[in-house]
């Protein structure tokens, strides 16, 4: 019964997100502007993960959002660390991730929005000690 | 409530496929449904059913214990004299119902679309059996690799070796793209190939079973090639999302590259790599090929089945999205999007394709 309860806050919660916080339409987007990592293809929530997740084409996914910094538990690369931090604010998703090796660190920014005209931008920065090294703007149209 | 429990695991126990149960092919329950009720000897079908009984036989076989929806496990399949297959069957629920059904009467579910029981089929998994004993042997044959995938130094051997040979990669390769691995089974996209294959392997629909599967086990070892020069472990931090691994360049991150695309995806066991300069670099589970390989088949053979389709989550195969085609906008190698790559030249080198 506990568990009916968590279950059901829980969907109302990532429900009550979805509609406050980001409007937009599920569906297949066309890349309107811009280039790689944008491509065409599905942008919704990732239902059925364990987290809140949004896809933007299959090669944009933001996971985890709205959980506070997330720091991985595997260390995959020797004396690196990784750890990231996604939100939705004001029609914005925005996500932080900062990977930290022994002489570096490189911060990659992702924000999505919504335009007036209903298209969908998103842009990719990356940090690399705080200089910039890749500066990336896309935007999607709503497929008909 | 228990009780409703223990109905619902039953099910979930019953309705696994398939059609076959003979020696190679053990007995396997699964959920059939029957167009209409039939009769119960091999050699009679529905329409020598009634004819005898409007004659008036008076040995007709009961015809009335299967019912639609029923489940039914196989026992043994005969082939009468006029070539048509019939299925011993045996009712789940209640052992003491058995008869003989027509072959290609009989249904199952894979997921979630019913699949219609065909005496070709049987044969044709039967093929699949013969294969992968031959592969674990070292007796299936391929035509070998040629000159262009030993450019820039490198050994692709491990797919196919210089005799034709299946390396251990290639083995595993062709497990999985056979459907006897991890990955999803997709055999069935994978014979069909796509719209614009023909374009690639002019040849592709006049080979036969085998030959197809040689022609996919070459594709991939000509994007392995060309994704990491055939090195099982190479990783690279600047792809275009992040991390990949492997030679075939797959995400390691499972949340945002992996956890979506389907169970060949799923990964344990982590393995060095190495970086482009060959100098080492971490422990992946993609540099294991025994992760990464079942990913690359899980991932084409979406590509193949229309699991890209874009149009709503959950993602599924979607037969008008497969027409998107073999290359294109849709497949995850960057350089398979566009039809001019290299590797579809090596492609084209598989000689039977010409």
């Amino acid at each position: 019964m506990k568990l009916l309860f968590i279950l059901l806050v829980t969907q109302f919660s990532y429900s009550e997100i979805k509609v406050n916080n980001f409007n937009f339409i599920e569906g297949e987007y066309q890349l309107v502007k811009g280039d790689l990592p944008c491509i065409d293809g599905y942008v919704g929530w990732m239902e059925g993960q364990d987290s809140l997740s949004f896809m933007l084409g299959f090669n944009i996914i933001i996971s985890n959002i709205n959980e506070g910094k997330i720091v991985s538990k595997d260390r995959t690369v020797e004396d690196c660390k990784f750890d990231s931090t996604s939100k939705i604010s004001k029609n914005i998703i925005e996500s932080v991730e900062n990977t930290i090796c022994s002489n570096s660190t490189i911060k990659k920014i992702q924000n999505i929005k919504i335009s007036r005209k209903n298209e969908l931008l998103y842009t990719l920065k990356v940090y690399n000690d705080n200089k910039v090294v890749r500066d990336t703007k896309c935007v999607y149209k709503k497929q008909n | 409530m228990y009780r409703h429990l223990s109905h619902f695991l039953l099910l979930l126990l019953i309705i696994p496929k398939l059609c076959f149960a003979d020696n190679e092919f053990p007995d396997i329950e699964y959920t059939v449904h029957i167009d209409r009720t039939l009769y119960s000897e091999p050699g009679y079908d529905y329409s020598t059913y009634v004819t005898k009984k409007r004659n008036g036989h008076k040995n007709l076989p009961s015809r009335k214990w299967a019912t639609p929806g029923m489940h039914l496990q196989l026992i043994e399949s005969k082939v009468t004299e006029d070539g048509q297959m019939y299925a011993h069957v045996q009712d789940t629920d209640n052992p003491k119902n058995k008869g003989w059904l027509k072959y290609n009467h009989l249904y199952y579910y894979e997921n979630g679309i019913r699949v219609q029981c065909d005496p070709n089929t049987k044969n044709q998994t039967k093929t699949i059996a013969e294969i992968i004993a031959h592969i674990e042997k070292n007796e299936y044959k391929s035509p070998p690799l040629t000159n262009s995938f030993s450019a820039l130094g490198a050994d692709c051997s491990d797919y196919i070796d210089d005799n034709g040979n299946y390396g251990d990669r290639g083995k595993l390769l062709a497990k999985e793209i056979l459907g006897e691995g991890r990955s999803t089974d997709r055999w069935e996209y994978f014979k069909q190939g796509s719209r614009n294959l023909s374009s690639v392997c002019p040849n592709f629909n006049n080979l036969n079973d085998e030959e197809k599967l040689n022609f996919w086990i070459w594709t991939f070892a000509a994007i392995a090639w060309d994704e990491g020069k055939c090195i099982s472990n190479i990783a690279r931090s600047d792809a275009t999302n992040g991390l990949a691994v492997s030679d075939f360049q797959l995400p390691e991150n499972w949340k945002s590259g992996r956890s979506w695309r389907g169970p060949g995806c799923n990964a344990n066991g982590r393995a060095p790599a190495v970086n482009i300069r060959r100098r080492r670099y971490g422990n992946f589970l993609m540099a294991n090929p025994s992760n990464s390989i079942p990913c690359a088949v899980e991932i084409m053979s979406g590509s193949l089945c229309g699991f890209y389709s874009y149009k709503k989550w959950p993602l599924t195969c979607d037969p008008v999205e497969k027409t998107k085609g073999f290359t294109g906008k849709h497949i995850y190698w960057e350089k398979m999007k566009h039809n001019d790559a290299k590797f579809v030249k090596m492609i084209k080198e598989f000689p039977l394709c010409k």
